[in-house]
């Protein structure tokens, strides 16, 4: 069953939640489900996993959290992105980009 | 840093409630998707838990995050720290030691100073209370005359209330009981009002006790009622006699009043009308809720204008600069919420002196400390450096050496409080205090938060330089064992803070010989009359109305003269040596031009027959007083030897005439004597030119004091009593002290210069002598294998521990060698304060060496011993 997806790379979780919250803000489970959306099945998280990594940003000023009402009308810890969570985010970026395009370099020349 | 993990602790609660309801929605939404999606609602939830994985490992990894990880390690941290501390018992005690007397030291002045000059005084709003200053260019003063208290007490928009006091000694009887002299405190008849004191038995003096006519009443304070009535609840109602009549008890003061002034402790308190020779006042008013100080001050200034003005007439006697600087007085309102003017002016530089002293003790406390720690660091590098090379982080280590140093602090910290609360009581008696000053130690938290922040900081700096020291080290020799490089480097900086400790214990034990020295030469100090056993008795009419005259007081000297044990008397209108400005006589002297602008004032006295001889004074031309030189007879003067040689050169002088203030022709007093020059205000000054007149051509006066040289003082005392009280009803003792204490009471400062540097060159020599036998002991326990191979090769036990000694008397000796000039500069900073010395006064100095030698030799005996005792094969099988 879960043979056909990936485990996700350690440090490449902070990289999905950031990029997740730039887009907008949500609660632990939104990302979780945006994540195995837009990944189209293939990144599976497993969910709880995703906040001792949320609290960590949130300590590191990187996300802020605000309580606030679910689409269902439930109370909801939602997250959003910080200034300094955006700037992050482009450097993660850069550096991820730099890191898939040497090893799509290193597929392709051998 | 700690502000933002604190809050993480307070607000834990709060947080763990928000992951809960963050973790149970995002179950529960989980589960409902689950089951929109088909599923039943227990496999959905079971799903939902098996997605999320498990919820406390997640919830603890959530905490982790959360900075509260520190708590733990903190707690770690203690744990091991309390480990290292038991290990080495002797280490810990003598650091704790150091750290107590160090921080005890500046507790006490902490205490001393909150106690007298911070602490609120116990009644309601003490922020509102103000007092009346008087300031003119060049002086202030909080005693105001009793004309300004009529002017200003009339004013309420500014204040709620002015009320006023005055303090004197009264004579107190109970029933057919013997009298007694009490502290009194005459206070106006709103002052409870005004201060919002409750009483606390019976009532408060009230504005109609103050009203003339109005019935005799007196309240009691708390201790006198405590001592004197056995705190019995029935005096009140009783009737007692005090100042000159009988006085109905109306009330009891509370456990905790003092007033205003918290320099003396009252027995008694009664109405102002209740004394009539008040002259002076000290005036306090409680502001209106919102009004400034300024805008106070600028509502009475005028009131004051008007009270100086209403005094013109009286100034019209006056010189022109003092009338001058009368009227050129201001009125300024000080903050009296927590006591008296006068008492923060009195103490502020003696506590200074304290503080700086004090800081001096807890930099040497804290030199020894990082000394001892320095010195252990052989011991620890090793334990250190494994755990650096196991991988724990530089800054984890330093925090486990910190918190180890502040464990320290805190045993040292709670010592010191214990100290300081034993010091508190000597102290106190060391500063210019009246011996009834309310200044009694109190565990509050201003003492406590003092001291809990000095042990902070030498904790955090006693630890941090050791710390950063040992964490910086290259662990592969160090792993190897080879600390001979480290150890050089390290025993260096040991040695000279070693050695400036002996230096500042130098300097601290010379001052104390300086003023040791000081102040024996006072006392030495030929005053020019006899000073042992003599009393200084004051006689004063009853109530302290009206006159003494001169009959009265040689009758006094008559009986006296009977008693047994009396080996002289005689009287006088003022003492022979008094602490208090002299009276002075404008003189025109026969066949003497004065030039324009020279001093035509001499000091003055009125004396009885018999007045050299009683005081020791020798006569050395002419002759003395007789009963006949009386009101008819020849007007006639004794001089001093000074006053001679001022106008009379070489010749004795004894025949010639001078006259005195009024009467510029006239010079009509012959001088029939001449006397030897005595001190009479100051044992510090040369004696000034003297003039003594005959009692009996001078008329009365308020008091005269008997001079009564006897066998034994506390005989005397009483005789003097006893001759007084048969006088009749009349006359009352108002003052009885013996010259020694009198000359001693212009001492004061000098015995407390010398009293605290004695008691902090010991601290600091007991504190140097702990850290050199803590270093040597750890210097010698290093040697260890060195000593056992000397031994091995035939080295003695004497050579041994002369190796030991000759360390210590190398740091002695340096720390000398650098101590002695800087006590010499000490020495001539001090001079205006010293009297009587050589400019350098070889038995302070040498005394300070010998001490500071033998402590050395005494903490460098024991580890040479030891060291000497060492078994060759031990020693060499050490580690």
């Amino acid at each position: 069953m879960a043979e056909d997806r990936t485990d996700l790379l350690q440090g490449t979780l902070d990289l999905l939640v950031l990029k997740t919250l730039a887009l907008e803000p949500t609660h632990g489970l939104g990302i979780a489900r945006r994540i195995r959306q837009v990944s189209r099945d293939v990144l599976r998280v497993q969910e709880g996993s995703l906040y001792p990594a949320l609290h960590r940003l949130e300590g590191q000023g990187w996300i802020r959290a605000k309580w606030g009402l679910s689409e269902n009308n439930r109370r909801a810890r939602f997250y959003e992105l910080t200034r300094t969570g955006r700037r992050r985010l482009e450097v993660e970026t850069k550096s991820w980009e730099r890191l898939a395009t040497a090893i799509q370099h290193v597929l392709q020349t051998t | 840093m700690w502000g933002s993990r604190l809050r993480s602790l307070i607000l834990r609660s709060r947080a763990e409630a928000e992951l809960d309801e963050e973790i149970r929605f995002h179950i529960e939404q989980r589960t409902e998707e689950l089951i929109a999606a088909g599923r039943t609602p227990d496999e959905a939830r079971r799903e939902a838990r098996r997605v999320f994985g498990g919820v406390e490992q997640i919830k603890e990894e959530c905490r982790d995050t959360w900075g509260l990880s520190w708590l733990w390690s903190f707690v770690a941290d203690l744990r091991h720290g309390w480990r290292i501390l038991r290990r080495s018992p002797g280490h810990t005690l003598v650091t704790v030691l150091s750290l107590a007397v160090g921080i005890g030291a500046n507790t006490t002045v902490f205490s001393l100073a909150d106690a007298a000059l911070f602490r609120p005084l116990p009644v309601p709003d003490p922020g509102r209370l103000v007092e009346l200053v008087a300031k003119w260019p060049g002086g202030r003063q909080t005693n105001l005359r009793a004309e300004v208290f009529d002017h200003v007490q009339q004013e309420n928009r500014a204040f709620e209330g002015l009320a006023a006091s005055w303090w004197g000694t009264s004579r107190l009887r109970v029933g057919d009981g013997p009298s007694e002299v009490v502290r009194a405190l005459f206070v106006s008849g709103n002052f409870f009002r005004m201060l919002g004191a409750r009483p606390g038995l019976g009532r408060p003096l009230r504005e109609q006790d103050d009203r003339p006519g109005a019935a005799r009443v007196v309240v009691l304070s708390q201790s006198f009622w405590k001592t004197r009535f056995d705190r019995r609840p029935d005096v009140i109602g009783k009737t007692l006699w005090v100042q000159g009549g009988p006085a109905t008890i109306v009330g009891v003061t509370s456990g905790d009043f003092v007033g205003v002034d918290r320099s003396f402790r009252a027995d008694v308190l009664m109405p102002l009308s209740a004394e009539r020779a008040i002259v002076n006042l000290w005036i306090v008013g409680r502001l209106r809720p919102g009004v400034s100080r300024a805008q106070a001050t600028a509502a009475i200034q005028p009131l004051f204008r008007r009270a100086l003005e209403s005094m013109e007439e009286e100034t019209r006697r006056w010189s022109a600069p003092e009338r001058e600087r009368f009227f050129a007085q201001r009125l300024e309102l000080a903050p009296a919420g927590t006591g008296t003017a006068a008492l923060r002016w009195e103490l502020a530089q003696p506590l200074q002196v304290l503080a700086a002293v004090v800081l001096v003790v807890l930099l040497i406390a804290c030199t020894n400390v990082a000394a001892l720690s320095l010195s252990r660091g052989d011991r620890r590098a090793q334990e250190i450096t494994v755990r650096l090379a196991l991988g724990a982080g530089r800054g984890r280590v330093i925090r486990q050496l910190l918190t180890e140093s502040a464990q320290l602090a805190f045993l040292g910290g709670v010592a010191a409080v214990a100290l300081a609360y034993a010091l508190h009581g000597i102290f106190v008696s060391l500063l210019p205090l009246d011996p009834t000053a309310v200044v009694d130690f109190r565990l509050d938290g201003h003492v406590l938060g003092f001291s809990a922040a000095v042990a902070t900081l030498v904790g955090f700096f006693t630890g941090i330089v050791p710390a950063l020291r040992l964490t910086r080290v290259d662990l592969q020799p160090a792993l190897q064992g080879q600390r001979g490089a480290l150890g050089r480097a390290r025993s260096r900086a040991l040695q000279g803070i070693l050695v400036s400790q002996v230096a500042g214990t130098l300097v601290l034990l010379a001052t104390a010989g300086l003023f040791l020295r000081s102040l024996s030469k006072l006392y030495e100090v030929d005053m020019g009359l006899d000073r042992t056993d003599l009393l200084l008795a004051r006689v004063a009419p009853a109530g302290g109305e009206g006159m003494v005259t001169p009959g009265l007081g040689e009758r006094l000297v008559t009986h006296l003269h009977a008693e047994p044990g009396v080996e002289a008397v005689a009287v006088a209108a003022r003492p022979v040596f008094a602490d208090r400005e002299p009276w002075i006589l404008t003189t025109w002297v026969d066949g003497y031009e004065y030039a324009p602008e020279e001093e035509q004032y001499t000091s003055f006295n009125a004396v009885g027959p018999g007045f050299f001889q009683a005081v020791g004074i020798p006569l050395l031309a002419g002759r003395d007083f007789t009963p006949r030189d009386g009101p008819g007879a020849p007007r006639v003067a004794i001089v001093s030897r000074s006053f001679a040689r001022r106008y009379f050169g070489e010749q004795s002088g004894v025949g010639r005439r001078f006259g005195t203030t009024g009467d510029e022709s006239r010079r009509d007093i012959q001088i029939v004597g001449v006397v030897a020059d005595s001190k009479a205000r100051s044992l510090r000054n040369r004696p000034s030119p003297a003039i003594f007149l005959p009692l009996r051509q001078q008329g009365d006066f308020r008091s005269l004091t008997l001079h009564v040289r006897t066998a034994g003082l506390g005989t005397g005392r009483e005789t003097i009593t006893r001759a007084v009280s048969r006088a009749g009803p009349g006359l009352e003792l108002t003052r009885l002290t013996s010259l020694e204490e009198v000359v001693g009471g212009t001492l004061r400062r000098d015995s407390m210069f010398a009293g605290l540097t004695t008691v902090f060159g010991a601290m600091a020599l007991f504190l140097t002598g702990v850290g050199l036998y803590g270093s040597l002991a750890y210097a010698a326990s290093r040697r260890t294998h060195e000593i056992g191979i000397r031994r091995a090769l035939g080295a003695s036990r004497g050579s041994i521990a002369r190796l030991v000694l000759k360390e210590a008397a190398a740091v002695v000796g340096l720390g000398v060698a650098i101590g002695v000039p800087l006590a010499l500069a000490g020495e001539r900073a001090l001079r205006s304060l010293l009297f009587g010395l050589a400019p350098v006064d070889s038995v302070a100095f040498l005394g300070a060496v010998a001490l500071v030698a033998t402590v050395g030799t005494l903490a460098a005996s024991v580890p040479a011993r030891s060291a000497a005792a060492l078994h060759p094969m031990d020693a060499l099988r050490h580690e």
